[in-house]
C-alpha cells in the first residue's frame, strides 16, 4: 500500500508542523498540504505548545534545533502533559549521532524523520504515526531506563512500540543512507570504469599515435638523410656548372669537379680518367679526396680483371655505371681490399664524352653502402652532360683559338709584308722623289748648256778681241748685252723651276694652256736635244680650278713617259702631240706619241703602283701611278690610255 | 826650198752648229781669229752636208746632237766623200757616251771639245789641223 493510495482514509487531519526555518516550514506545509491535511506551523516551541493545547492537532512534527525551546523539550513537555501526551510527535533529526537517537528516546519522542527526507518517506512515517495512534495503547508498565553514554545519564521512559518505531526508523535511515552509499559507490564505480575505459582508450590511441610518429620520424630522417645527399649532389651539380662557366682549361676545371664532389657532395674519393686510346690505358687526368687509393691503380680495358671495373664498364658501356656495393660485388674483386683501407663502399663511374665520343669516365666514391639511388643518377647523369658539354665548349674554345693564333700569326706575317711593302713603297717614293731630282737637274742641266756655253764664248771673245786689237766699246757694249741676256735666261729657268717645285698652298683656278706651257718650258731643252719633236694645239682655253703644279706634275710625268718610250724605242722622228680642248664643259688635255703603243699585255698595268717596263735604273713604276692619282683623286677628273695609229695617247679630263 | 815665201794656201772650215746661242759668237771669233780662212756654217747635219759637198773645206767643227741629221751621221757621210777631212767635233758633256762609242767604231775623229766652249783649246786644235792640213797643201804643190 503505497502513501498516496492511503491518503483519503486520514484526509483533513490537522498537523502541527514545528520549524523556525519559514522555508522548510512551507516545504513541509507544501508536501502535507498536497496530501489533504491541513497544517498549522510554529515557528518555535513556546508558540507550538500554545497551538498544541488550543487545537489539539493529529500529529506534531517538529524540527529540533530551535530558538527558545528546541524540539527535544517540546516534545519532553508535550509528552508530560496529561491530555496531550498521546498525540503523537515526529521529531526531525539527521540521526546521525547515537546522541540524537538517546535523547530522542529520552524525551519520548514518537517517530524519528531524518533530514533530508523525500517526499514518499516523510508521507508514510506521517500515515504510519496516524494509523498507530488509533491503535491501543499499551500501557506504560515500563519503569523507565536509564542509560549512560558518552559520560551522560539518559532516562528512558518510550514504550517498546515508541522505540521500536525509533529502531525502525534509524534503521530505515540508516538502510537508506546504505543504499544511498551504495548508490553513491556504484555510481563513483561506474564513474571509475568509466574513465579507466577513457584513460585506457586514450592511452592506446596516444601508444598508437606514438607508433605513427615514430614511424613518421623515422620516414622523416630517411627522407632527410636522402635529401641531404641530394641537396649535396645539387651543391655539387651548381658547383661544379660555376667551374664550366668559369674556367676555360680543361685541367684545371677537371680538378675544379674533382674537388668540389668532394668538398661539396661530401664524396669520399673523386677522379676524372682518361682513356688512352692507344694503350687501352685510363690515366688519372684529375683526383680529389682519398687519392690514396689510386696509386698503383691499374685500369684498362683489357680482357683482364682491371678491365672489368666500374669505371672501364662505364666507358665500354658508355653509360652510367654503378656499384652500391663495392666491397662484395665481383666486378670489383680486384680492388676490394685497397677499398675497404679507404673506406670506399660504393661508386659510381659516369662516362664523359668529347662530341659524342667516350673519352674517360667520371668516379665518384661513398661512404655508405647504397649510396647511389635512381635521384642521385639522375643528378650525376645531368652532371655529366654538363661536363661533357663543357668539355665540347673548350675543345672549340681550344680550335677556335689556335685558329684564331694561326689568323693573327698570318694577321702578322701580312701585316710585316704590308709594313715591308710600305717600307719599300717609301723607299719607291724616296726614289721617284730623287728621280724626279735628278731629272729636273738634267733639264737644269740642259737649259742652262747652251747659254751657259755662250756666255763662256762671249765672255773669251772679249779678251781675244782685245788681244787682237780689235776691242772696241761697240764690241764690249755687244758682249755685256749679250751676256745679261744669257744670264737673265738662266735667271728665269731657275724661277720655273723653284716655282714648279713649290708645293701648292691652296687650290686656284688656272689655265690649262698656260700649265702645258710652263710645264714644257721646263722640258724642252731636255726633249729638244733628244730630237724630239713637240706640237701644241689649243683648241679652246679651258681653264682648272685646282692645285696647279699637282696637274703640271701629273702632265710632266706623261711627258716623261712619252720621253722615255720614244728614247727606249729608238723612233725615227720622234713626235708628240699635245691638244687643249673643251669638252662637255670639262678641260681635256691629251698627249699622243708616235712610239709605237702600249702592248695590250700591260695596257690595264701602266696605272699600277711600282709598275715599271724601264728597269730599275730609270723607272720606278710610280709616275703614271701618280699622274692618276692627282687626276682622279686630288681633282675629281679622269686619266686614260689608249693606243692610236703609230703610238699611245693619254687622255686628260677634269 | 822656200817654204816661206810660198803664199799660204786657202783653207775652208765648215761649222755646223744648231745652237744660235753658240753659233753665233763662234763665227764672230773664228772669222776674227783666222781671217785667212774661208768659214762655212750650217744649223744642221743636212745643211752641213750639203755645203761640204758644194764647197770641199778641208776641216769641219761640229756638234753632235742636232735635229735632221746628227753630227756622226753626217761625219761619216763626209768621210766617204773625202776621207783626209779633219773633223774636231763640239759636244755637250752629257753625250760623251755617244762619242766614246762613236770613236770605237772608228769614226775616226780627230779632236773633240766638250762645252762649254775653252777658246784656248778649240784654237789649239783648229791651229794643229791647219798646220796638217797646210803641210799636205804645200807637199802637194811641191809634187806638182
Amino acid at each position: 500500500m503505497s502513501a498516496i493510495d492511503r491518503i483519503s482514509a486520514h484526509a483533513g487531519e490537522n498537523i502541527l508542523v514545528v520549524e523556525d526555518s519559514p522555508t522548510q516550514a512551507e516545504k513541509l506545509r507544501y508536501i502535507l498540504e498536497k496530501h489533504r491535511y491541513r497544517v498549522a506551523v510554529a515557528t518555535n516551541g513556546s508558540a507550538a505548545l500554545a497551538k498544541i493545547a488550543g487545537e489539539k492537532p493529529s500529529l506534531v512534527i517538529s524540527d529540533i534545533l530551535m530558538p527558545e525551546m528546541d524540539g527535544y523539550e517540546l516534545c519532553k513537555r508535550i509528552k508530560a502533559t496529561e491530555g496531550l501526551r498521546d498525540i503523537p510527535v515526529i521529531l526531525l533529526t539527521s540521526l546521525i549521532d547515537p546522541q540524537d537517537v538517546i535523547r530522542g528516546l529520552a524525551c519520548g519522542a514518537d517517530n524519528f524523520i531524518s533530514k533530508p527526507y523525500n517526499e514518499e518517506h516523510l508521507m508514510s512515517r506521517v500515515m504510519d504515526m496516524l494509523e498507530n495512534r488509533l491503535l491501543e495503547q499499551e500501557p506504560n508498565e515500563f519503569p523507565g531506563l536509564e542509560i549512560n553514554f558518552a559520560c551522560q545519564k539518559y532516562l528512558i521512559t518510550s514504550g517498546r512500540r515508541q522505540i521500536l518505531d525509533l529502531l525502525l526508523s534509524t534503521y530505515e535511515a540508516a538502510i537508506q543512507k546504505n543504499s544511498e552509499l551504495i548508490r553513491a559507490r556504484d555510481e563513483l564505480h561506474g564513474i571509475n570504469e568509466q574513465l579507466e575505459q577513457r584513460v585506457f582508450e586514450r592511452t592506446a590511441e596516444l601508444a598508437k599515435s606514438v607508433y605513427t610518429l615514430k614511424v613518421e620520424i623515422e620516414e622523416r630522417k630517411t627522407v632527410e638523410k636522402e635529401l641531404l645527399r641530394l641537396n649535396r649532389l645539387y651543391a655539387t651539380l651548381s658547383a661544379t656548372n660555376h667551374a664550366i662557366a668559369h674556367i676555360n682549361n680543361r685541367d684545371t676545371l677537371f680538378g675544379e669537379i674533382c674537388r668540389v664532389s668532394v668538398e661539396q657532395g661530401g664524396f669520399l674519393l673523386a677522379w676524372i680518367g682518361l682513356l688512352d686510346g692507344r694503350t687501352g690505358h685510363v690515366n688519372v687526368a684529375a683526383a680529389h679526396g682519398v687519392t690514396g687509393y689510386l696509386d698503383g691503380l691499374d685500369i684498362s680495358l683489357a680482357e683482364d680483371p682491371s678491365g672489368k671495373g666500374p669505371t672501364a664498364s662505364a666507358i665500354r658501356q658508355g653509360s652510367i655505371y654503378i656499384c652500391n656495393d663495392f666491397l662484395n660485388d665481383t666486378s670489383t674483386r680486384p680492388w676490394h681490399e685497397k677499398a675497404h683501407a679507404y673506406g670506399l663502399r660504393a661508386s659510381a663511374s659516369e662516362t664523359l664524352r668529347l662530341k659524342g665520343e667516350v673519352i674517360g669516365a667520371l668516379n665518384l666514391y661513398a661512404g655508405e653502402k647504397d649510396f647511389f639511388d635512381p635521384s642521385q643518377v639522375e643528378l650525376l647523369k645531368q652532371m655529366a652532360t654538363d661536363i661533357c658539354l663543357a668539355i665540347d665548349t673548350l675543345d672549340n674554345e681550344t680550335r677556335r683559338r689556335k685558329a684564331e693564333q694561326l689568323l693573327k700569326e698570318e694577321t702578322n706575317e701580312r701585316l710585316k709584308a704590308v709594313e715591308t711593302l710600305r717600307e719599300k713603297e717609301h723607299m719607291l717614293i724616296q726614289q721617284s722623289r730623287q728621280a724626279a731630282m735628278g731629272e729636273m737637274i738634267g733639264n737644269i742641266a740642259h737649259q742652262w748648256r747652251q747659254p751657259l756655253n755662250a756666255l763662256g764664248l762671249t765672255v773669251q771673245g772679249l779678251l781675244l778681241f782685245y788681244d787682237l786689237d780689235k776691242f772696241n766699246r761697240e764690241f764690249l757694249e755687244q758682249g755685256v748685252s749679250t751676256s745679261m741676256e744669257l744670264i737673265r735666261h738662266m735667271s728665269r729657268t731657275i724661277d720655273d723651276f723653284r716655282n714648279y717645285f713649290r708645293p701648292d698652298k691652296e687650290k686656284g683656278e688656272f689655265k690649262v694652256a698656260e700649265a702645258v706651257e710652263n710645264t714644257l718650258s721646263l722640258i724642252e731643252s731636255s726633249f729638244k736635244n733628244q730630237l724630239i719633236d713637240i706640237e701644241v694645239i689649243a683648241k679652246d682655253d679651258p681653264v682648272i680650278y685646282g692645285y696647279r703644279n699637282e696637274f703640271a706634275q701629273a702632265l710632266l710625268n706623261i711627258l716623261n713617259n712619252a720621253r722615255d718610250a720614244l728614247t727606249e724605242r729608238n723612233t725615227g722622228d720622234p713626235r708628240m702631240k699635245i691638244t687643249i680642248c673643251s669638252e662637255n664643259d670639262r678641260a681635256v688635255v691629251t698627249v699622243a706619241d708616235n712610239a709605237g703603243g702600249i702592248s695590250e699585255e700591260i695596257m690595264d698595268k701602266i696605272f699600277d703602283p711600282y709598275f715599271t717596263t724601264k728597269g730599275p735604273q730609270a723607272g720606278t713604276g710610280v709616275g703614271l701611278f701618280m699622274s692618276k692619282t692627282i687626276i682622279e683623286k686630288n681633282m675629281g677628273g679622269r686619266l686614260i690610255a689608249c693606243n692610236i695609229a703609230n703610238g699611245a695617247e693619254f687622255r686628260i679630263e677634269v | 826650198m822656200e817654204f816661206v815665201s810660198h803664199p799660204m794656201p786657202p783653207i775652208s772650215l765648215l761649222l755646223v752648229e744648231d745652237e744660235e746661242l753658240t753659233l753665233k759668237p763662234l763665227i764672230t771669233i773664228l772669222t776674227k781669229k783666222f781671217p785667212e780662212v774661208s768659214l762655212y756654217t750650217a744649223n744642221n747635219g743636212r745643211t752641213g752636208l750639203e755645203l761640204f759637198k758644194a764647197h770641199m773645206p778641208d776641216i769641219v767643227i761640229t756638234d753632235i746632237n742636232m735635229p735632221e741629221m746628227d753630227g756622226l751621221q753626217m761625219t761619216g757621210k763626209i768621210r766617204a766623200i773625202k776621207p783626209g777631212t779633219k773633223f774636231i767635233v763640239i759636244t755637250s758633256g752629257t753625250r760623251e757616251l755617244t762619242l766614246e762609242t762613236s770613236v770605237e767604231k772608228e769614226f775616226e775623229i780627230d779632236h773633240y771639245i766638250v762645252k762649254p766652249v775653252g777658246l784656248e783649246a778649240l784654237f789649239a786644235v783648229i791651229e794643229q789641223c791647219l798646220d796638217g792640213v797646210a803641210h799636205k797643201k804645200l807637199k802637194a804643190m811641191e809634187n806638182q
